[in-house]
C-alpha cells in the first residue's frame, strides 16, 4: 500500500471519528441511541362470589341439569354417570341407554373436585368439608352429613380465607391488559392473580357388599371395603364408613413425597401415584396403611392402575408435572416390596388410563384414546386408535369404555374387540 | 406502515437500477464487513455480509448478519449504496429488512418464565461510507451509521395444570427496539 493511500486512510479515519462522535452525541441526545422495551401483559383477577352456608346447605340437592363446562373426576355405578363440574358440582347423568345418555340432574357442591361412590351413598368434598349424600333416588339426593374442615389444604388461597359463614360459590374473571415501559429490556415479573385448579376421580374395587362406583385413574378419592381413603398432596386420608351415612375421620398417613396425585386400590393394596413414583400401600389394617414398596420415576405427571401381576404408570410432560417423559411404563408386581420396570412405551401426551381384561386403554392427549392389547406386556399390540379427540381419562368396564375428552364425554362399545365403535357423546360447552 | 416503506424502496430501487442499467455494465460485489454496534446500554459485535451488484455509482444487494446486540439476532436486508465520487469512494447506504432471532429463547433461563417464544421484527440501518482500494478488485472499506433493530419475545409461564383440562398460562409480549450507532469495517470483493 503506497505511502499516499496511507495518509488518506489516516485522514479518513480522523475524519471518521469525529463524525461517528457528532453523529453519536446527535443520534444519542436526539433519542435514536435508545434501548427501549414495552411490556404488555394480561392479567385475570377473580372476583369471588359468596353465599352464606346456610344457602350453600340447602342448594346441596337434585337441582336442574346443567350443561358440561370444566368436567372433572367420573364414577360410575348402575345406570347412572357422575361427573364433576370443577369447583361448581357433580352433573347426574342417566346412562341406562348408553347409546342416548341423559343429563338429568345437577348437584350444587362449591368447591367440589373428587367424589366416590358405595351403594346408595356419594362422599364429596366441598372445599375443606367432605359431604355424605343419599343418592337412593338421584333425582332428589340427600345431605346425610357434613364432615367438616376434613380437607384443609383444600382452603381458598388467593388472599381469601374460609368463613364459616360464607362459601364462595363462583368466581368473576377479569381479563386486564396493560403495557407499561420496562425500560432497557430487562424482563420483568408479572403480576398474575392465578386460581389454581385442579381435579380428580374415583376407582375402587373391592369386596364390600355395596357396589361401588368405578372411577377414572386420576382419582384422588377411593373405597375399598367399609374404608374411604383420599390424598392430599402430601396424606392419606382414612374415612370409616361402616356406618355409610356416617363417615367417621380415623387417620392420617404422611407419604414421605410432596407430589401425590392418584389413588387406585386393587384388593389389599393402596397404588398411590406422585410425580416422583409410585408408592404401594397394604391396607390389612384398613386404619392404618403401611408402605409396602414404592417405585422411583423421573418427575412427571403420573396416573397409575394395577392388575394382579403389574402396575401401569403413564408418565407425561407439559405442565407442572415438568419433567420431560411423556410414556407408559409396566412394573412387575411379582414382589410388592419392589417394583421392577419391565417396559416403557413412548407415547405423545398420556393422561388417564384403564384396564379390563386384557385390553389396555390409554389417553393420549391430542392422538387420542388407544386401545391395545396388552396379553403380553412386553409387546403391547395397538387394536385401535381414536383419533380427532383430545382424551383426558377413561373408565373402561362392562364393555363400554367412558372417555373424557376435551370437547365432549364420549362412550365406546367395546364388546366385540373387533368393532369397538363410539355409542354416544355428551357434548362439553368450553368457555 | 412497514408494509408501504418497504414498497416504496423496491420501487426506488427498481427506478434507480432501471436508468443507471441503461448506461453502465453490471458489476457482482461482495461486501463482508465486522463492527461494533454501540447503544444505551452495551457495546457488542456485529458481522455482515452484502452481494449484490453495482450499475454506475449505485449499488443494490441482499444482506445477512449476525447482531449480537442484546439479543443475538440474524437481519436479512436489501442494502442500497450511493457512490459520491468518479472512483467511487465515499459512499451513503440505506438497509431494510427483517431482524429474525437467532434462537427461541432468552439465551439464558429466568425464573419464573418456563415459556419462550421470540419473534423478528423490522430492521433498519443508514449510514456513510468510504472505500480505499487497495488491489484491482478488493478494497477495504469503513462505514459508520446507525441502525435499528426489534424482536418480540412472547415469555410466559405455565402456573398450574389440572389433571384434566387445559394448563393455566401466562404470557407477556415484550416489544424490544435497539436503535445504534454501527461502526463497521470490511472488504469488498
Amino acid at each position: 500500500m503506497s505511502g499516499c493511500k496511507i495518509n488518506i486512510m489516516k485522514n479518513f479515519l480522523t475524519i471518521a471519528l469525529r463524525v461517528f462522535v457528532l453523529i453519536f452525541f446527535t443520534f444519542f441526545f436526539g433519542g435514536c441511541v435508545k434501548d427501549n422495551c414495552n411490556h404488555t401483559y394480561t392479567y385475570t383477577l377473580y372476583r369471588p362470589i359468596y353465599k352464606t352456608t346456610a344457602q350453600v346447605k340447602a342448594n346441596i340437592k337434585s337441582n336442574a341439569p346443567k350443561v358440561v363446562e370444566t368436567p372433572g373426576k367420573i364414577v360410575i355405578l348402575g345406570n347412572y354417570i357422575f361427573l364433576n363440574e370443577i369447583d361448581k358440582g357433580i352433573h347426574v347423568i342417566d346412562n341406562s341407554n348408553p347409546s342416548m345418555p341423559k343429563n338429568v340432574a345437577f348437584i350444587d357442591i362449591p368447591g367440589n373436585m373428587d367424589l366416590a361412590v358405595k351403594g346408595n351413598i356419594l362422599y364429596a368434598d366441598l372445599y375443606t368439608d367432605l359431604v355424605t349424600l343419599d343418592i337412593s333416588n338421584p333425582l332428589n339426593v340427600l345431605v346425610e352429613k357434613y364432615n367438616e374442615g376434613v380437607f384443609p389444604y383444600r382452603a381458598y388461597g388467593n388472599g381469601f380465607y374460609n368463613d364459616t359463614n360464607k362459601i364462595i360459590v363462583d368466581w368473576i374473571k377479569r381479563d386486564t391488559t396493560v403495557t407499561e415501559n420496562c425500560g432497557g429490556g430487562s424482563l420483568l415479573f408479572d403480576s398474575g392473580v392465578f386460581l389454581s385448579n385442579a381435579v380428580s376421580s374415583q376407582s375402587a374395587s373391592s369386596n364390600a357388599a355395596s357396589p361401588i362406583g368405578k372411577g377414572g385413574s386420576m382419582a384422588r378419592f377411593a373405597i375399598v371395603s367399609n374404608s374411604l381413603y383420599t390424598v392430599s398432596n402430601t396424606d392419606l386420608n382414612i374415612f370409616n364408613i361402616t356406618n355409610p351415612i356416617d363417615p367417621i375421620y380415623r387417620n392420617k398417613v404422611t407419604i414421605n413425597n410432596w407430589n401425590i396425585e392418584t389413588i387406585f386400590p386393587f384388593k389389599d393394596k393402596l397404588f398411590i401415584g406422585s410425580q416422583n413414583g409410585m408408592f404401594v400401600y397394604g391396607i390389612n389394617n384398613p386404619n392404618s396403611p403401611t408402605l409396602v414398596g414404592q417405585f422411583s420415576h423421573v418427575q412427571s405427571c403420573d396416573p397409575v392402575i394395577a392388575d394382579d401381576n403389574y402396575a401401569y404408570v403413564t408418565l407425561r410432560t407439559g405442565s407442572t408435572c415438568f419433567g420431560n417423559a411423556n410414556q407408559l411404563e409396566i412394573l412387575q408386581l411379582n414382589s410388592f416390596t419392589d417394583p421392577k420396570l419391565v417396559k416403557a412405551y413412548p407415547f405423545t401426551n398420556p393422561y388417564g388410563l384403564s384396564k379390563d381384561g386384557n385390553l389396555l386403554f390409554i389417553c393420549d392427549g391430542s392422538d387420542g384414546l388407544k386401545i391395545y392389547n396388552a396379553s403380553n406386556v412386553t409387546n403391547l399390540q395397538l387394536i385401535k386408535q381414536f383419533s380427532n379427540l383430545e382424551t383426558y381419562d377413561v373408565i373402561a368396564w362392562n364393555g363400554k369404555a367412558l372417555v373424557v375428552a376435551k370437547d365432549g364425554l364420549y362412550q365406546y362399545d367395546y364388546a366385540d374387540i373387533n368393532n369397538i365403535h363410539l355409542l354416544s357423546k355428551i357434548d362439553i360447552i368450553n368457555n | 406502515m412497514i408494509n408501504k416503506l418497504f414498497y416504496n424502496f423496491i420501487i426506488f430501487l427498481f427506478i434507480s437500477f432501471s436508468a443507471a442499467s441503461q448506461k453502465k455494465p453490471i458489476k457482482f460485489q461482495s461486501i463482508n464487513e465486522a463492527g461494533i454496534a454501540v447503544g444505551e446500554s452495551e457495546v457488542n459485535g456485529v458481522l455482515q455480509t452484502v452481494n449484490g451488484i453495482e450499475i454506475s455509482n449505485w449499488f443494490a444487494g441482499v444482506g445477512i448478519g449476525i447482531d449480537y446486540y442484546r439479543y443475538q439476532t440474524a437481519p436479512l436486508f436489501f442494502d442500497v449504496r450511493r457512490y459520491f465520487d468518479k472512483e467511487n469512494k465515499g459512499f451513503v447506504y440505506i438497509d431494510l429488512g427483517y431482524n429474525i432471532p437467532w434462537k427461541d429463547k432468552p439465551g439464558k433461563e429466568i425464573s419464573y418464565y418456563n415459556s419462550y417464544h421470540f419473534t423478528g421484527g423490522v430492521y433498519t440501518g443508514f449510514g456513510i461510507g468510504y472505500r480505499l482500494s487497495v488491489s484491482k478488485k478488493t478494497s477495504i472499506l469503513f462505514s459508520l451509521g446507525h441502525s435499528y433493530k426489534k424482536l418480540r419475545g412472547n415469555i410466559g409461564v405455565i402456573s398450574s395444570c389440572p389433571f384434566i383440562g387445559p394448563c393455566f398460562e401466562d404470557y407477556s409480549k415484550y416489544d424490544f427496539g435497539y436503535g445504534r450507532m454501527i461502526l463497521k469495517t470490511g472488504l469488498v470483493f
